[in-house]
C-alpha cells in the first residue's frame, strides 16, 4: 500500500496566482484523493513556513521533506538551474516536456541535483511570460539606453547589455515604483497574473513576446533521502500527479491569456510585439551571455548545448509541421 | 479535543503567562518556542504523541532560515533610517523649537497639543509604513512636552500610540503590500481604498481628543501662563514649522516625484535631519556617535521581537496552529455578511496575542477565497481586515505600538497608563470598522475614480 | 524656550529602565563579557552612518546618472542586517529590550532577580545555543557550494553575510550569561560583586 506520510510542502508562489501558484495545491489534492488520505503533501503559502527563496536550501539540508519552486531562484547556488527554470530563446512548454522526457533533460537534471541531495520533479510548466510593462513606447533598442528596468534572472543581465540600468526591486515595491517613476519598466509574469496585480494601471505599454522566458518551469523538490525511503508505489503516485500537474498547468495557462490580452486592449493598454530586428539583437546578446556562463560552469555548458541540440533538430518539424504562427484562421 | 489542539493552546497560554513576569518579550517568544519544540520532539519520539508536523530537530534549521530571511528584508532598511531621523531630529534642536512653539500656540486650548500630535502622526503615516519608527519618533518628540503640561499620562500615551500606528494603514503601507501579495490584488487599488478610511480614522481621533478635553478638563489642561498670541508668537511658530515641514516634504516629495522608493526615502529623511542639525550648529562628532548608538539600541529591541515572533510563529504553525484556527472558523452557520463579521471578530481577538503579519499570513489565504466566493469585493474586504488588524498594535498583552512606546516613554509613564490610554482609541477603531462595513463606498469610491476599474 | 526643552539623556535613561528595574551588581566575568559586547555594539553602530550614505548615493546615482548597481543595492540590506544582529546583544547590555512590567513592577528586587536569572538561563541562552548549532551547517553549506547572490550582478560570498548570525548570537549568548551572573551575584553574593568595568561612551 502507499506509505503513510504527512509532509509540509512550502511554495514559492501564492496559490492565488492563476496557473503559476495553483498547480501544487491541485497536485496535493490528487495525491490525497488517490491514496485516500494516506499521502498528505500539505501546500504552504510562501513565507508561512520558510521564506519563498530558501525552499531549495531547506529541502537540500533536510529541514523540510519537500518544496515547490521555480528553478531560476537557484541561480546563486547552481548556475545551470537557471536554464531549467527558463531559458531565453529556449524551449516552449511542450518542447520542454519533449526534451526533458525524451532527449536527456531529466537525466541531466537529476545529475545536477544529486550532489545537493535533492530529487527534482517537473511539476507545472506554463506559457511564456510577457516581455514587460513600459511607461513609454520603445521604438528600437536605442530607446533602452538608460531605462530603469526591473528584471529577475538571466533576462535582466541580457537587457543590461543594451545600456538599461537593471535592478532587482522586490515584487511588492514594483507597482508604486512604476507609478512614481522610480522605474520605467518591469517584467513580471503571465498576462493573467499581471492583470491581477494591476500593472496596467500605471504602465500603458505592454511588450510581447516573452523572448526571455518562452516557458516557465516549476518543480517539486524532494529531499533525496526522503525520496529513497518511499516505496515504489508512493514514488510513482507523486510522479504521476506531477505529470498530470504539467498538463493541468499548460491547459490553464493557455486557457486564460487571450481573454486577458483582450481586456487589456479595452482598458487602454497598448499591446506591442517586438519586431524581428529587435529580437535578433536580443538573441545576439543572449548568445554572448550564454557563452560567458558556459565557459564559467561545466554543467551550464552541457545543459545549454543539449537544449540547443534538441532545438536545432526539432526546428524542421516546427517549421514544416505547424501552420505559420502569423497564419490567421478567420 | 485532539492532542495537537491541546498543545497549541498550552503554547499560547504559557506565552501569555510568561510575558507578565516582566522578562523581555523578545526572549519570552524565543524561549517558549524552544521549550515547545524540544518538548514536542521528545513527546513524539518516546511517548508516541501526535505533534502534527513537528517531529524532529530540523525545526531549528527552519528557524535559522527565517532569521536569515529577516536579515534580507530590504524594505525594513527604512526602520533604522527613520529611527535615526527621529533621534537626529531630537538632537537638532528643531523638534524642541517646534514643540515649544506648538505649546505657545496650541497649549492654550484644551487638547490642543494632542490634536497637533495626531496631525503630525497623519503626516508621518503618509510618508512611511513602519509603525515602530513613527511611534518612537512621536513619543520622543511629544510625550515629555505633554507630560510637562500636566496631560494625564494615559491620555497622552493613547494619543501617541494610536496616531503613530496610523502609518500601517495610510499608504504607503507594508501591511497592504503584503496583503496584496497574499491575495494577488493590485497594490494601487488597496492604497487608494485605504486612504479614506485611514484619514477618517485620524479625524475620529481628533474629534475624540477635542470632545474628551472639553468634557474632562484635567485630562489635558490648558495653560494660562502662556504669553498672549501676538504677531511675534505666530511668526516664530511659522518659522519653527519650516524645518520639519521641509523634512516631511523631502521625504514625501522624493517618493512623489519618483526620486526614491519609500524605503530609500527613509535615508533621504535621515540625511535631511542631519543637515537640519548642522544648520542649527548642533552636529558634531559626539552627536553623530550618540545618535548611531541609540539607533542601535532602538532598532535592536524592535528586531529582537521580530526574531522571537518568527520563531514562535513557525513552531506554533508546525504544531498545527493553522488547522486549529481553521477548525474554529469552519462551520459558522450565518449569512455572508455575518460570516465576514465573524472573520473580522476572530482577527480582532487574534490581535490580542499575535501581530498583524502572522494574522495576515494565517487567516487571509484561508478566508480570502471564501469571502470572494460569497460575492464580496476583495479590495473592500482587505481594507476592512487591515483596519481591524491595526487594532492588534494597540491591544495588550502583545501590542507592538505599546511596546515601542514603553521603550522610549519617560519613567513616570506606567504600563497600566498606556493600557488605559489606548482603550478609547481601540473603540474608535471598532467604530471605523463598522462604518466601512456598512458604507463600502468609503473604500471603493477612490480606486474607481482613479483607475476606473 | 528653555522652560520646555527636554533632556535627551533623560530619555536615554528611560529606555527600558523603569524606576523599578533592579540594578544588578557587576562581577569580574560579567565585566569582561559586557565589555566585549559593548565594544562590538559601539563599533558596529557606525553601520547606520554608512547605510545612510549608501542609500542616498544609490538614489543619487539612479536619479541623476541613470545608473544602478545591483551589488550596491544589495549592500544596503547587508549593512542593515549587520547593524541589527550585532545590536541585539548591545541592547541586552544596555537593558533596552522591551518588558511588559505591568505586574512585575509590584515585585521585590529579589523576585525580579530570580526571574532575570531563570529567564536568561532557560529562555534566552537555550535559544542562542540551538541557533548557533543549526546556523553553523547553514553557513558552512553556503561556503562549501560557494554561494553567490541569486541576482546576476549581485554580491559574491553569501557565507560571509550568513555568518553574521553566528557572530550576533555568540554575542547574544555572552550578554545573556553576563546578565545571569549579575543576577546570581545579587541573589547569592556569588560571584563576588566588584565595581563596574571601565567603559567609554
Ligand atoms: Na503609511
Ligand atoms: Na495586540
Amino acid at each position: 500500500d502507499f506509505d503513510r506520510i504527512r509532509w509540509q510542502v512550502p511554495m514559492a508562489f501564492s496559490s492565488s496566482l492563476t496557473a503559476l501558484g495553483d498547480t501544487m495545491p491541485l497536485v496535493s489534492e490528487m495525491v490525497s484523493n488517490v491514496s485516500d488520505g494516506r499521502v498528505t503533501l500539505q501546500a504552504f503559502e510562501p513565507g508561512k513556513l520558510v521564506p519563498a527563496l530558501s525552499i531549495f536550501d531547506n529541502v537540500s539540508s533536510g529541514n523540510i521533506p519537500a518544496g515547490y519552486s521555480w528553478m531560476g531562484y537557484e541561480w546563486g547556488q547552481i548556475p545551470a538551474s537557471a536554464l531549467f527554470g527558463a531559458t531565453p530563446f529556449g524551449l516552449e512548454s511542450q518542447e520542454f516536456l519533449a526534451w526533458m522526457n525524451h532527449h536527456g533533460g531529466k537525466e541531466l537534471l537529476e545529475e545536477l541535483y544529486e550532489p545537493y541531495n535533492v530529487h527534482p520533479i517537473l511539476c507545472g510548466t506554463i506559457s511564456p511570460e510577457s516581455a514587460g510593462w513600459f511607461t513609454e513606447e520603445m521604438n528600437g533598442v536605442e530607446d533602452f539606453k538608460g531605462l530603469k528596468f526591473r528584471a529577475a534572472g538571466l533576462g535582466g543581465e541580457i537587457m543590461s547589455e543594451f545600456g538599461m540600468s537593471v535592478n532587482v526591486l522586490p515584487g511588492g515595491e514594483l507597482y508604486q515604483a512604476l507609478e512614481t517613476g522610480v522605474l520605467d519598466a518591469t517584467e513580471f509574469s503571465l498576462p493573467i497574473i499581471d492583470k491581477q496585480l494591476g500593472f496596467y494601471q500605471v504602465a500603458k505599454h505592454y511588450y510581447l513576446p516573452g523572448w526571455h522566458q518562452p516557458s516557465t518551469n516549476q518543480y517539486l523538490y524532494v529531499n533525496l533521502d526522503k525520496w529513497n525511503d518511499l516505496n515504489a508505489q508512493t514514488q510513482s503516485l507523486i510522479e504521476t500527479a506531477c505529470m498530470a500537474g504539467n498538463a493541468a498547468a499548460i491547459a490553464k495557462a493557455e486557457a486564460l491569456q487571450g481573454a486577458a490580452l483582450n481586456e487589456f486592449e479595452e482598458l487602454g493598454v497598448n499591446l506591442h510585439q517586438y519586431d524581428e530586428s529587435v529580437l535578433k539583437e536580443f538573441e545576439a546578446a543572449t548568445e554572448k551571455v550564454m557563452q560567458k556562463y558556459s565557459e564559467q560552469d561545466e554543467m551550464f555548458a552541457r545543459v545549454y548545448s543539449s537544449m540547443k541540440e534538441f532545438q536545432a533538430e526539432h526546428a524542421i518539424w516546427k517549421t514544416y509541421g505547424y501552420l505559420p504562427r502569423d497564419y490567421h484562421l478567420d | 479535543m485532539e492532542t495537537y489542539e491541546f498543545i497549541v493552546l498550552a503554547m499560547l497560554g504559557s506565552f501569555m503567562l510568561l510575558i507578565f513576569t516582566g522578562f523581555p518579550v523578545a526572549w519570552v517568544l524565543a524561549g517558549v518556542s524552544v521549550f515547545f519544540s524540544v518538548g514536542a520532539i521528545f513527546a513524539f519520539e518516546y511517548l508516541d504523541v501526535d505533534t502534527y508536523y513537528l517531529t524532529d530537530w530540523n525545526i531549528f534549521g527552519i528557524i535559522v532560515q527565517r532569521i536569515y530571511a529577516q536579515m534580507t528584508k530590504w524594505v525594513l532598511v527604512a526602520l533604522p533610517m527613520f529611527i535615526f531621523m527621529g533621534l537626529m531630529l531630537e538632537r537638532s534642536g528643531v523638534a524642541e523649537r517646534l514643540m515649544t512653539n506648538f505649546v505657545n500656540v496650541f497649549g492654550r486650548f484644551r487638547g490642543g497639543m494632542g490634536v497637533a500630535v495626531i496631525l503630525i502622526g497623519i503626516l508621518l503615516a503618509a510618508s512611511t509604513g513602519i509603525v515602530g519608527a513613527s511611534v518612537v519618533l512621536l513619543a520622543m518628540l511629544s510625550l515629555p512636552v505633554m507630560l510637562r503640561q500636566q496631560y494625564s499620562p494615559a491620555f497622552a500615551s493613547g494619543i501617541v500610540a494610536s496616531s503613530g500606528t496610523l502609518g500601517i494603514l495610510i499608504p504607503p503601507s507594508i501591511m497592504l503590500i503584503i496583503m496584496a501579495d497574499q491575495l494577488s490584488l493590485s497594490v494601487g487599488d488597496l492604497f487608494m481604498g485605504a486612504l479614506i478610511p485611514g484619514v477618517m480614522l485620524g479625524c475620529l481621533y481628533i474629534a475624540y481628543v477635542v470632545i474628551a478635553a472639553w468634557l474632562k478638563p484635567d485630562l489635558s489642561p490648558s495653560r494660562t501662563d502662556l504669553p498672549p498670541i501676538t504677531a511675534k508668537v505666530i511668526l516664530a511658530t511659522l518659522w519653527a514649522v519650516v524645518p520639519p515641514l521641509g523634512l516631511i516634504l523631502a521625504v514625501l516629495g522624493s517618493i512623489f516625484f519618483g526620486i526614491a522608493t519609500p524605503t530609500e526615502a527613509s535615508g533621504v529623511g535621515a540625511l535631511g535631519a542631519s543637515i537640519l542639525a548642522a544648520m542649527n550648529g548642533k552636529l558634531n562628532w559626539d552627536v553623530i556617535k550618540d545618535v548611531s548608538r541609540k539607533t542601535s539600541v532602538t532598532t535592536a529591541f524592535v528586531f529582537g521581537i521580530f526574531l522571537g515572533a518568527t520563531a514562535f510563529a513557525v513552531v506554533l504553525r508546525s504544531l498545527g496552529g493553522d488547522e486549529f484556527i481553521a477548525g474554529l472558523l469552519t462551520g459558522i452557520p450565518l449569512s455572508p455578511g455575518g460570516i465576514v463579521l465573524v472573520i473580522l471578530f476572530v482577527a480582532f481577538l487574534a490581535g490580542f496575542f499575535l501581530d498583524w503579519l502572522e494574522i495576515s499570513l494565517i487567516l487571509l489565504p484561508l478566508v480570502g477565497p471564501v469571502v470572494a466566493s460569497m460575492g464580496f469585493d476583495l479590495t473592500w474586504f482587505v481594507v476592512l481586515f487591515a483596519l481591524t488588524l491595526q487594532t492588534s498594535f494597540l491591544t495588550p498583552p502583545v501590542g507592538f505600538s505599546l511596546f515601542y512606546l514603553k521603550g522610549v516613554a519617560p519613567p513616570e509613564v506606567k504600563t497600566t497608563d498606556i493600557y488605559k490610554g489606548v482603550i478609547p482609541f481601540i473603540l474608535l477603531q471598532v467604530l471605523a470598522v463598522t462604518l466601512v462595513f456598512f458604507f463600502e463606498e468609503l473604500v471603493l469610491w477612490l480606486p474607481e475614480l482613479r483607475y476606473g476599474a | 524656550m528653555s522652560q520646555f526643552d527636554f533632556d535627551p539623556d533623560k530619555i536615554e535613561e528611560a529606555v527600558g529602565h523603569g524606576p523599578t528595574v533592579v540594578s544588578y551588581p557587576h562581577t569580574r566575568i560579567s565585566n569582561v563579557l559586557e565589555a566585549i559586547v559593548d565594544a562590538f555594539g559601539r563599533f558596529f553602530s557606525w553601520s547606520w552612518i554608512i547605510l545612510l550614505a549608501l542609500v542616498v548615493a544609490n538614489v543619487f546615482l539612479r536619479y541623476f546618472f541613470d545608473t544602478t548597481f545591483v551589488a550596491l543595492e544589495e549592500l544596503q540590506w547587508h549593512l542593515y542586517s549587520i547593524g541589527f544582529m550585532i545590536a541585539l546583544s548591545y541592547a541586552v547590555v544596555k537593558d533596552g529590550h522591551v518588558r511588559v512590567d505591568v505586574l512585575a513592577e509590584q515585585l521585590s528586587a529579589r523576585k525580579r532577580a530570580w526571574i532575570e536569572l531563570l529567564g536568561m538561563m532557560l529562555l534566552l541562552a537555550p535559544f542562542c545555543v540551538l541557533i548557533l548549532i543549526y546556523a553553523y551547517p547553514f553557513v558552512e553549506r553556503s561556503y562549501l557550494i560557494n554561494e553567490v547572490s541569486g541576482a546576476p550582478g549581485g554580491l559574491p560570498m553569501r557565507w560571509l553575510i550568513k555568518s553574521v548570525i553566528l557572530v550576533g548570537f555568540s554575542l547574544l549568548l555572552m550578554s545573556a550569561v553576563a546578565r545571569a551572573l549579575r543576577a546570581l551575584s545579587l541573589l547569592t553574593g556569588f560571584p563576588k560583586a566588584i565595581p563596574a568595568g571601565k567603559r567609554r561612551g
